[in-house]
């Protein structure tokens, strides 16, 4: 029964998906923008559902599990405001500019801003690179969830190939326009199974009262954060929603919207779904404590599935699991249609092969090259070994420290090209060095001190920024008028 | 009105760092407060960010301008 469940589920999604890319009017803008026609609610719905991921469900509460209570300090309440605020500073500015210039991508604002094409280049590169990670975590949430539901009678292998395949199906055919209306249903299943699986499972532990005071003298240390959640840690993890301003899927979604006006929605509504999302997976995940005291390392990321396999009857535990899918495959779908739309813009048109295929033809280099990264990633999957919290903030420290520059493409007049290529280079050569000193080390740290690297990396990619800009020549006249019109200067 | 919206979300925003009560065990509306805290915070933050949208909107992008002009009010 759960299994029919999920695979209903599936079905259903895919019908979605495949619904709305029967509107495709076969163009590289409609294909990857939707013609920039998205309204407010659909681009709310498509914004979080792309930011919330295996990440928010199961690797939240297994590393709350884990940590305790203080998870959601952590990352909840910071997203919540510092994520709507780079919809307000950035989002916003960059839908007028990609809508003014007609851009796609993130390398295209960047190459023109910067008069640059190895900053286009290598923005590209660094994107892919970073984005692997995160779509890792979503295959491998896929495969635990459908283990885990079915009491392991089907392999993990089984559950990620699924999920792989039907967002393949969807966003190939249908573009982001599938994408967002798939987003939009996914993220509506998996805010309302997420707050009734809280309150089933709560109910089956003896109610919120009864819950917290058996945690609370069983593991006192999960209640308070003193113990778990060092300060440089709460400092720092600040930082790593600002990865939120560099994602090529948001930015893609940026574009979508229909006009400045849609922003509103998002912005105002943004804390009150985080919180929809992250009160049950946090909670849920130190209840588990209660359940499954013993869970160690990647283990933990199946907690919140094990709860709903040894509570929920067969038809609820498949409506729940298939919760957990939609919240993989609304970030997964963007994911992989961001990418796709990268390399059809940023190499195939920009390389010079527009000239030699049709619209219809780059369109279908990118879905070969999107089909490609996720096979990758699928076979990544087979053999990651790791926590999928611990993987994600991997991914999203890159992200972080590349902010910086397009807070100076938006906001300094004069960011130079140079300066823009030494913030790359700090991301890049940092991003190595700490994750090959500390990706296989729990609770890594700079040197021990606490401090995670993100934190690090922010600050030399500012620092290399501005240094260099300082040091080497203004961009021409031309871009600047270009990028920061007369009319506004006099006016700001 | 815009420029004291920035200064109110700027001061919003440390009152995050609740360092003063990372070990304390008590409850605050049937939650540990180091959860309950922060689901308050979070609240909050819908409220300063209506204040943003409402007095420091960026009318100018629909005009394909950088966006630092004046909220319509």
């Amino acid at each position: 029964m759960t299994l029919a469940v999920l695979l209903g589920y599936l079905a259903l999604v895919l019908a979605v998906g495949l619904g709305a890319g029967r509107l495709f009017k076969g163009t590289g803008e409609d294909y990857f923008v939707a013609t920039r026609t998205i309204g407010p609610f659909v681009l709310l719905m498509s914004l979080f559902g792309t930011n919330m991921t295996a990440f928010s469900i199961l690797g939240a509460s297994a590393e709350s599990y884990r940590v305790g209570i203080g998870v959601f300090s952590l990352m909840a309440s910071s997203s919540a405001i510092v994520i709507p605020l780079i919809f307000f500073f950035v989002g916003t500015r960059l839908w007028a500019i990609g809508k003014k210039y007609g851009y796609l991508t993130q390398a295209q604002f960047f190459r023109d801003r910067f008069e640059s094409d190895l900053i286009g280049l290598l923005l590209f590169l660094v994107s892919v690179a970073l984005v692997v990670p995160y779509l890792l975590i979503g295959v491998m949430g896929g495969g635990l969830t459908l283990t885990q539901i079915t009491g392991g009678d089907v392999p993990s292998w089984v559950g990620g190939l699924l999920i792989s395949v039907v967002v393949l199906i969807y966003v190939t055919s249908g573009g982001l326009r599938g994408t967002a209306w798939a987003n939009t249903f996914q993220t509506l299943v998996f805010m309302v199974l997420g707050s009734v699986t809280l309150l089933f499972l709560v109910g089956q532990l003896g109610g919120f009262g009864g819950a917290i005071d058996r945690l609370a003298s069983a593991r006192p240390d999960l209640v308070v954060r003193s113990e778990t959640l060092p300060v440089a840690k709460f400092l720092s993890y600040t930082l790593i929603p600002l990865s939120a301003g560099m994602f090529p899927h948001l930015f893609m979604h940026w574009l979508s919207a229909r006009k400045l006006d849609s922003f509103k929605l998002p912005i105002l509504a943004y804390p009150l779904c985080m919180m929809i999302v992250w009160i049950p997976s946090v909670l849920l995940g130190v209840f588990g404590r209660l359940e499954f005291p013993n869970l160690e390392g990647a283990d933990t990321n199946g907690v919140l599935i094990k709860m709903i396999h040894l509570h929920a009857p067969e038809l609820l535990a498949g409506l729940l699991g298939a919760g957990v899918f939609a919240a993989v495959m609304s970030s997964l779908d963007s994911q992989v249609l961001s990418l796709s739309n990268m390399f059809s813009q940023d190499v195939v048109r920009h390389y010079g092969f527009k000239d030699q295929m049709t619209e219809r033809q780059q369109v279908l280099a990118g879905r070969l090259f999107v089909a490609g990264i996720i096979t990758l990633t699928y076979l990544l999957s087979l053999v990651a070994k790791t926590t999928i919290f611990g993987l994600a903030v991997w991914s999203f420290t890159g992200f972080s420290a590349l902010f910086p520059l397009v807070v100076a493409a938006l906001y300094w007049r004069r960011a130079t090209r140079a300066g823009i290529l030494a913030g790359i280079g700090a991301v890049v050569f940092g991003w190595i060095y700490f994750f090959t000193d500390g990706w296989q080390v729990p609770g890594y740290s700079v040197g021990g001190t606490g401090v995670l690297p993100v934190v690090v990396l922010t600050a030399a990619s500012a620092i290399a920024v501005i240094t260099v800009s300082l040091l080497t020549r203004p961009p021409s006249d031309e871009t600047i008028e270009r990028f920061f019109p007369e009319s506004d200067r006099a006016t700001g | 009105m815009r420029r004291a919206v920035y200064a109110l979300v700027f001061c919003f925003f440390f009152a995050r760092y609740d360092l003063w009560q990372m070990d304390n065990p008590s409850l605050l509306f049937g939650l540990p407060i180091g959860l309950s805290y922060h689901v308050l915070y979070t609240t909050a933050t819908i409220g300063v960010l209506a204040l943003l949208v409402k007095f420091a909107w960026p009318t100018r992008l629909d005009d394909g301008g950088s966006g630092d002009g004046e909220a319509a009010s």
